[in-house]
């Protein structure tokens, strides 16, 4: 490397690092434990943590059977199928919540069906938590596919071999093996459900206890209480940093 | 017969085998690369579904019109080039995987996978990691994870081409000892385990069997290039008249002809150091002297290989540095050969 | 040779100096108008209507009063409420006497053809979705004071952080009901339908106009004149805004 490269790389690590900094920097230290055991800041970062809890769960659940068959595709049919699962991660926020509410909204797609049966997913938490995988599902799945993908596939048919039905090959050494990208792809889930704000405020809506999670209350407390908005933001700053370090902990393959 | 029977087609890479292989044995497979080596190791494991035909082994058809059956219930072990221990498993639960896949109860497991890294010398391993284990340990263990199920049939492709020289001949004595009675399929690029190992041998070229049958039978009397060259002979094609073969040019290369010849099509065999290179006619009597005609030089560790244009075939012989620089040899250069008539089988 | 020069340079200068003239003529005929975003509809059409050149840097009131603060240059302002306007007054940037020229009533709105039957702030809301601000932010504010004043309790399933997310959650029909202003249930026309409640002439939203300290103090009153001439009265109110 360029001894000058130093100079871009100090650019870059500054324009990233000193936001952060200026945020700390006008964060109430004195009063922080007051504001954070506040009812509303308690009450928010608890919903934060479940809903959240829940959605990378499902994540898991519906996102490993797709990376399994995605990772499986070749040729056109794998760049479509990845295409699509990528669309919700790079889509605009409001956007996803536009995409949930004309689905599952009462008068959407799904929802009109389901509000006939009497299920109405809007104003809840379950929307709350529609809202996070919808959006966050994707990193699971792409980070699953690619580690997947670079095992040929020798293990899983030496297991065969020794006599694995094809579930036992996928319980006790295809997922195991996974088991790094499996950790990180949550971590990284769990982050950006942490994040979710703009589907969740567009389709969900924002009430106490509910459905109004960490980044909706900083949103919403961000003019009129500034000190408590930057104190919430600590908190999903110290999250965000727990989990990116326990992605990268396991983010690393498992050496054969 | 009742070891392997395979009459199958895979049409997508254009092989079709037919063969059988006797039970109890140890079959050598070789071929050159994309000779259809590893489509026969797919169909006898079950990774691959033959389009047409069938396989079958210990009489129960695997593969064919009546259905397929899954790798996991083949009873059919694979041991490759990498040892493919699972990495998230020590060596006693990789030893165990298969008996545990098959329902074994786990103090039996336990009880047999140990034995097994003992007849394999690897009983002080147990608690490693793979990635802890040496090369020849690794592929030690993998053959005790291999053998533990009792299976059917052992499938090793090129088990130690990846390993170094000091390796190699331990797994090779391993092997032998445990090789033993079983009905096993050896794919490699080494004579020396052809030699030392199987019994048998199949020959494959551009997805055909060219040859099969006994080791003793087959290897001496090469009739494809493939096997000349991989045993390191000769191999010369004519018709076959008395006391020897007429090549295309009316030249008669004499020999000695075994007891399966015939008059009609027929090889020669000759090995490349009884043939010596002259100017001129030496006028030796047991000897074969043709005209040839330099193709191509290539020096081989102690000896220059010469190879020479014999009525349009190659013959190679190995000659001392000494013995090149004298004659001037370089290619299209006129040269008589020498043949020792003792030296060519003719079959 | 030099002569000419000098001459030339002389028909430059003068061409110049009677450019410029024409320039600082055209500008007077043109005020530059500070004006809260919710009425940017109205006053791009009240200049249309008159023939006007105006101006306009529409934008949120509080935001606009910084914006003046700090020198911007501006011959009016007008704020959506009148707390913004008394801290334009106390900071010294206006001339004169603001006047007020609009009101907005909260309003409440449900989804085309009522389906949840709505009729008021009154029991026909239980078990209903209803959506409203927050109290943190000011139409919240407003909307507590007015439950107050009805003596209702109020039991939303979400209390939104801008009054645009309440519109759209009734709009969408994903709420039976939402408490937005007038002016907003105006622009969503026949997506939604409008229940008037009594009760909320007594928390008038009102709407202030003021001419700006050190701006053209004619093209200012001429403005505000257009604003609260009855065309413009009219204007206003076709947009939902109340009478002054």
């Amino acid at each position: 490397m360029p001894r000058w490269t130093w100079l871009p790389f100090a650019l870059g690590l500054t324009f990233l690092v000193v936001p952060l900094a200026g945020m700390l920097a006008r964060v109430p230290w004195a009063e922080l434990p007051a504001l954070l055991v506040s009812h509303e800041a308690v009450e928010a970062l608890g919903l934060s943590l479940l809903t959240c809890v829940v959605a990378t769960a499902v994540s898991l659940v519906l996102g490993v059977p797709l990376a399994l068959a995605m990772s499986r595709m070749t040729g056109r049919t794998a760049v479509v199928v990845r295409t699509l699962v990528t669309i919700p991660m790079v889509l605009p926020p409001v956007v996803a919540g536009l995409a949930l509410l004309s689905t599952l909204g009462r008068r959407g797609l799904v929802g009109q069906h389901l509000s006939a049966w009497g299920i109405e997913i809007g104003f809840t938490t379950v929307a709350v938590v529609c809202a996070q995988v919808f959006v966050a599902m994707p990193f699971l799945v792409i980070a699953l596919e690619g580690a997947l993908r670079a095992d040929s596939g020798d293990y899983g048919t030496v297991a065969a071999n020794l006599g694995a039905s094809p579930t036992r090959v996928l319980w006790r050494v295809t997922l195991p093996m996974s088991m790094p990208a499996l950790v990180s792809g949550a971590a990284l889930t769990f982050a950006r459900a942490l994040g979710e704000f703009g589907a969740t405020l567009t389709f969900a809506g924002s009430l106490a206890g509910t459905t109004r999670t960490l980044p909706l209350l900083v949103y919403l407390t961000r003019e009129q209480d500034t000190d408590l908005a930057l104190a919430l933001a600590l908190v999903l700053v110290l999250v965000a940093l727990v989990v990116v370090a326990v992605s990268a902990r396991f983010n690393r393959p498992v050496s054969t | 017969m009742t070891g392997i029977r395979v009459d199958a087609a895979v049409r997508v890479r254009d092989v079709v085998l037919d063969l059988d292989l006797p039970e109890g044995s140890c079959t050598a497979a070789i071929g050159p690369n994309g000779a259809g080596k590893s489509t026969f190791v797919g169909l006898l494991s079950g990774a691959l579904r033959p389009d047409t035909g069938t396989v079958a082994i210990h009489g129960r058809t695997v593969a064919g019109p009546g259905g397929f059956v899954p790798p996991h219930k083949r009873g059919v072990a694979l041991l490759e080039q990498r040892s493919l221990l699972f990495p998230h498993l020590d060596v006693l639960a990789n030893a165990m995987f298969g008996l545990r896949s098959r329902g074994v109860p786990r103090h039996t497991a336990r009880a047999e996978a140990l034995a097994q890294l003992e007849r394999v010398g690897c009983a002080d391993l147990t608690h490693r990691r793979p990635n802890q284990l040496s090369g020849g340990q690794a592929q030690r263990v993998a053959l005790a994870r291999a053998l533990a199920i009792k299976p059917d049939v052992v499938l090793l492709d090129e088990p130690m081409a990846a390993m170094d020289v000091a390796a190699a001949p331990e797994i090779r004595s391993l092997l032998r000892t445990h090789l033993a009675g079983r009905t096993s399929v050896l794919v490699t690029h080494d004579l020396l385990d052809v030699l030392t190992l199987a019994s048998h041998v199949v020959v494959l070229e551009r997805g055909r069997v060219v040859e099969q049958g006994r080791v003793a039978d087959v290897l001496p009397r090469p009739r494809s290039q493939f096997l000349a060259d991989f045993t390191g002979v000769n191999l010369l094609f004519g018709d076959l008249v008395d006391g020897g073969l007429r090549l295309a040019d009316g030249t008669v290369v004499a020999g000695l002809a075994g007891d399966d010849a015939t008059a009609g099509p027929g090889w020669a065999s000759i090995p490349a150091n009884a043939v010596g290179l002259h100017l001129a006619d030496p006028h030796g009597s047991p000897r074969n002297a043709v005209d040839v005609v330099v193709r191509a030089v290539e020096p081989r560790g102690p000896v220059v290989r010469v190879v020479v244009d014999l009525a349009g075939q190659a013959l190679a012989a190995d000659l001392t540095t000494g013995a090149v620089a004298e004659l001037g040899v370089e290619p299209g250069l006129r040269l008589v050969a020498s043949i020792k008539a003792t030296a060519v089988t003719l079959y | 040779m030099n002569h000419y020069v000098r001459r030339a340079a002389a028909v430059l200068l003068a061409a110049t100096l009677i450019g410029a003239a024409a320039c600082s003529a055209g500008e007077e005929a043109h005020p530059v108008v500070f004006a809260a975003a919710s009425l940017t509809n109205p006053f791009a059409d009240l200049a249309e209507n008159a023939e006007v050149n105006v101006d306009y840097s529409f934008g949120g009131s509080n935001g606009l009063v910084d914006q003046l603060v700090g020198g911007a240059p501006a011959d009016v302002f007008a704020s959506a409420n009148t707390a913004t306007m008394d801290r334009a007054v106390e900071e010294g940037v206006t001339a004169g006497e603001p006047v007020r020229f609009a009101t907005n009533l909260l309003v409440l709105v449900t989804p085309a053809g009522n389906p949840a039957g709505i009729t008021g702030l009154d029991e026909s809301l239980d078990g209903a979705k209803l959506v409203i601000c927050a109290p943190e932010v000011p139409c919240g504010a407003a909307t507590a004071a007015l439950a107050e004043t009805v003596g209702i309790t109020l039991e939303p399933v979400s209390e939104e952080s801008a009054v645009t997310d309440v519109l759209g959650k009734v709009t969408s029909g994903e709420a039976d009901a939402g408490l937005v202003y007038a002016t907003d249930a105006a622009g969503a026309g026949e997506d939604v339908e409008t229940l008037e409640i009594p009760e909320s002439s007594q928390h008038v939203n009102e709407y202030w106009i003021v001419a700006v300290k050190g701006g053209d103090a004619d093209s200012a009153s001429s403005f505000i004149e257009l604003v609260t001439a009855a065309a413009g009265q009219e204007l206003l109110a076709d947009f939902g805004f109340g009478p002054a």
